[in-house]
């Protein structure tokens, strides 16, 4: 199946709004997926991630599980090359969806469970849940 | 800051060997011997010699690094050390940088 | 005074904006303007035959020209008029197009009132141009080349073999520069050393070339056809007559110090030649590290065993003073410092190093003779990974620039270290490949599909080491796998950057450089090999990035843009320079203060009060103006652009003049005149 590529429908806008990103400096170097630490848990890496951006194909990433799985840990930015903070990028698809989809992706009844240190319940709790 | 390096061609580089002879009792522990050597084989002993300063030696195991420079004789006030060179170019070094 | 003036349409450029006829009627009406008329394309030869004819038939005596920026076609209309019988300085330019249709592109009205007034301003200005001839500076028809690399080299031999005199002066003790560190090139795998040792041979014996190595240019002073340039020369404490290059001297030296030709991978003694088929083949003793000093004498080993007695511990350094008529630079490059990479472990792992130093290791002229082994033990590495782009293309470490030669290296490297080790593993990490010369992309197309190569799309994240491998994260985008590779050496393809000392060079000589220190072409496309700074040529690296094909060229091209300035009977500088009016001059010494090129010089006059008076020399004379602006007394202008001209411009546009000037004395007896200036 082919993927369909037209004028985008203004998904990106709102995604380069909330993160205030150049996605366009990007030049798919692929420096961040090289040093993510989660890369093998992903099933688009964060490089192919910018790249659908860039062509146009947003709804792809919508679905993915990458997202979900990023640390927020900042090594894509630190060493990105051209300065792309991709990690802002991954925060602003992540309040994209849940703003719009507005559905948790964190269970606190499931967390507490755990014995976590309180800063990364505060911490999952803001990043996962709208 | 290259840390850890090896010259790879040390094998393959040839430097003098010298040897030092000392008149101990000549010595007055000036200190000009140690400074001036440039592979620092030189210290002081822990002996006394008559005059009661303490003589050159060479550093325990350093023994073949001399190379016949003649710094220690040239610059000797006394005449106390000096060097004969043993065999100018014929011996192989392997020793770290 | 008949002035005609002449309005180009440019097809749509201007015509598109402004109102030519109603220009074309208006400017008929002006004051001295004997013809008006309007052309499709002025610079073109109908154009231009349209313009010498007006010129005979109705005897004008100045033109106007309404076109584009003076810098477009300046020469083309000058020339001109000057077939027509007129001083080729007796024409006025008025930028409509640049100036104006170009930047007022939606307001036609106002454009078109603009254009007028840009052409009344140019008529009055022409009213007052006198007629000027060039003038004429000594030529020296030698030329001086700073830098003995492949450019230097092929540009010393195309000059010398044109019947001119070369100084080839070279900082290190020997010509040949980077081109002869290297093992094999791109794409022919030729021996590096094999196709440059007879150029290098052919320089040195050559009757018109005078070699200066272990020299730096010292000091520059002058202009374009007389420079004057101080050379100093260090001492090698070798006599260059006697020494036979026997190397008895340097068996017997005490000291072993990491030699740079060799990146500093093998050692060398402090009486050394870099590398054994140098030019010229004379041992240079290393006075940072033999162990005598410059006063001090007492290790005389290399003295004793010299048979010709060529060692000279009393040698002093030799300043040698030449003058030239024209400079090429050709200082080349150096790689940029590993250390600044501390994600991919440079400067801290042994095993993590330059494509030069991977080149010294392939090299059989080498430390290891062309054994590849890793820095740290010894030992022969079995996996090398090769990391392209590492520092170039990279806006956040300072490079943004591509360093063009990166790619094919690296596709040699690995195709080489295949060849010397057999049963190796090379992966290369890559970008893009850029292999855009002649038969560069079939060079890499072999390389890629070698057996025991693999080339992985991703930009490396991390070098680090774990037991004795240095382990390398990275990604294969077009898989859209990260990986890792456990690796025996890394080899890092670094930007390349000018080489040290290119700076305080180019301050020397005036000569611009860009941001990142290469030194500034006049125009990047139609004029690579000039500089703004006339008489100064460029060639090689030093310009941009590039590889040998590319250097001999621009070394050619240098050279023959010296021969063709060498050529000219006569040397003829433009006459826009500054001229002083002996009446009107006081000797205050301002002008000379400010002037930027030190062209104006204070003399005394032979009169009884023994008064001063600035004279100024013509060669050096850029024509900036800084001293017109200074000059208290209006004694000293710069023809072609006079305060009377420059006045009657402002007034032009203005369309008025002053009614009344306002003095003001302000404290410390300075004058504060102000033109109150009334619409008429």
């Amino acid at each position: 199946m082919r993927l369909v590529l037209k004028k985008n429908d203004g998904l990106l806008k709102k995604i380069k709004a909330i993160s205030g990103e150049d996605i366009y400096a990007c030049y798919q170097c692929g420096m961040c997926s090289a040093g993510c630490p989660m890369g093998q848990e992903m099933d688009l890496l964060p490089n192919q991630v910018i790249r659908l951006l860039q062509i146009g194909a947003e709804r792809q990433v919508l679905h993915c599980r990458t997202v979900w799985l990023c640390a927020s840990c900042f090594t894509c930015t630190a060493r990105c090359p051209k300065g792309v903070n991709l990690a802002r990028l991954m925060e602003g698809v992540r309040l994209f969806l849940l703003r719009t989809q507005k559905e948790d992706h964190f269970s606190p009844q499931q967390m507490v469970k755990e014995p976590l240190p309180p800063i990364a319940l505060i911490g999952a709790l803001r990043k996962f849940t709208t | 800051m290259r840390t850890k390096r090896r010259l790879l061609n040390l094998d393959k580089l040839t430097k003098p060997k010298g040897k030092v002879v000392f008149i101990p009792e000549r010595c007055k522990e000036c200190g000009l011997c140690i400074e001036y050597c440039p592979t620092q084989i030189l210290e002081y002993s822990t002996e006394f010699n008559e005059k009661g300063y303490h003589y050159p030696i060479i550093k325990p195991g350093k023994e073949d690094e001399c190379v016949g420079c003649g710094f220690c004789q040239e610059v000797c006030p006394d005449f106390a050390i000096y060097v004969e060179l043993i065999e100018p170019k014929l011996q192989s070094n392997d020793a770290k940088e | 005074m008949r002035i005609g003036v002449f309005i180009c349409h440019c097809g749509r450029n201007i015509a598109g904006v402004v109102d030519i006829k109603a220009l074309v009627d208006r400017v008929s009406t002006l004051e001295n303007v004997v013809y008006a008329t309007n052309e499709m394309y002025l610079c073109s030869d109908p154009g231009q035959r349209k313009i010498q004819e007006v010129i005979k038939e109705f005897k004008l005596d100045r033109v106007v020209v309404a076109a584009c920026s003076p810098k477009m076609h300046g020469a083309t209309f000058a020339r001109a008029i000057e077939e027509a019988g007129l001083n080729p300085y007796l024409i006025e330019i008025a930028n409509i197009r640049e100036q104006c249709s170009w930047v007022h592109q939606d307001l036609r009205k106002i454009a078109t009132e603009k254009a007028f007034k840009l052409i009344k301003a140019a008529v009055a200005k022409v009213a007052l141009a006198k007629p000027l001839e060039p003038v004429y500076v000594p030529l020296t028809r030698k030329v001086l080349i700073i830098g003995g690399g492949v450019a230097g080299i092929q540009a010393a031999l195309d000059i010398a073999n044109g019947g001119f005199e070369v100084y080839l002066v070279e900082k290190s003790p020997t010509i040949g520069g980077h081109m002869a560190q290297l093992d094999e090139t791109f794409p022919t795998l030729d021996c590096s050393a094999c196709i440059l040792t007879p150029r290098m041979v052919e320089a040195a014996r050559h009757p018109n070339i005078h070699l200066y190595t272990y020299a730096e240019v010292k000091q520059v002073e002058g202009v374009v056809g007389s420079y004057k340039v101080t050379i100093e020369q260090k001492p090698r404490y070798v006599d260059p007559e006697k020494c036979t290059g026997c190397g008895d001297c340097a068996e017997v030296c005490p000291v072993i110090v990491p030699n740079e030709f060799d990146q500093g991978l093998g050692g060398r003694k402090a009486i050394y030649i870099p590398f054994p088929q140098a030019v010229p083949a004379v041992y240079t003793i290393d006075l940072e590290h033999c162990l005598n000093t410059e006063k001090l004498i007492v290790c005389e080993q290399c003295y004793k065993a010299c048979g010709p007695k060529a060692i000279n511990y009393l040698m002093g350094p030799k300043e040698i003073e030449i003058e030239v008529g024209a400079i090429v630079l050709a200082t080349g490059y150096d790689l940029w410092p590993i250390e600044n990479l501390r994600e991919y472990g440079g400067g801290e792992y042994p095993d993590v190093i330059n494509g030069l130093e991977f080149e010294r290791l392939l090299c059989s002229s080498g430390p290891t003779g062309g054994v590849v082994r890793r820095p740290s033990d010894g030992k022969i590495p079995k996996r090398v990974v090769f990391i392209q782009c590492a520092g170039s293309r990279d806006p956040k470490h300072g490079c943004a620039y591509c360093s063009k030669i990166c790619c094919m290296y690296t596709a040699k490297h690995a195709l080489l270290y295949k060849h010397a080790v057999p049963d190796g593993e090379a992966y290369v990490f890559f970008i893009d490949v850029r292999a855009a010369g002649k038969r560069y992309e079939e060079f890499v197309q072999r390389v890629m599909g070698t057996d025991g190569i693999k080339y992985l799309r991703g930009k490396v994240s991390k070098v680090f080491q774990r037991n004795d491998k240095l382990v390398v994260w990275g990604v294969d985008t077009l898989s859209g796998v990260a990986v890792e590779i456990e690796a025996d050496m890394v080899v890092l393809a670094l930007p390349i950057v000018p080489s040290q000392g290119t700076k305080e060079l180019a301050q020397m000589l005036k000569a611009p450089t860009d941001e990142y220190g290469f030194l500034s072409e006049i125009h990047p496309k139609l004029r690579p090999v000039e500089s703004s700074m006339m008489g100064i040529y460029l060639a090689g690296a030093v310009q941009a990035p590039k590889d040998i094909p590319d250097s001999v060229s621009q070394a050619s091209a240098a050279a023959s843009k010296v021969l063709s300035l060498f050529s000219n009977k006569q040397l003829a500088l433009d006459p826009i320079k500054a001229e002083v009016d002996l009446e009107k001059c006081v000797g205050c010494g301002e002008c000379a203060k400010v002037c930027p090129f030190g062209a104006i010089t204070m003399k005394k006059r032979l009169d009884k009060k023994k008064r001063k008076y600035a004279e100024v020399n013509k060669a050096l004379c850029q024509g900036c103006g800084c001293c017109m602006a200074a000059c208290r007394k209006e004694a000293i202008q710069v023809e072609g652009f006079t305060l009377p001209q420059l006045r009657a411009q402002i007034y032009a546009i203005l369309d008025a003049k002053p009614t009344k000037v306002e003095i003001k004395k302000k404290e410390g007896g300075n004058e504060d005149k102000t033109a109150i200036v009334k619409p008429r």
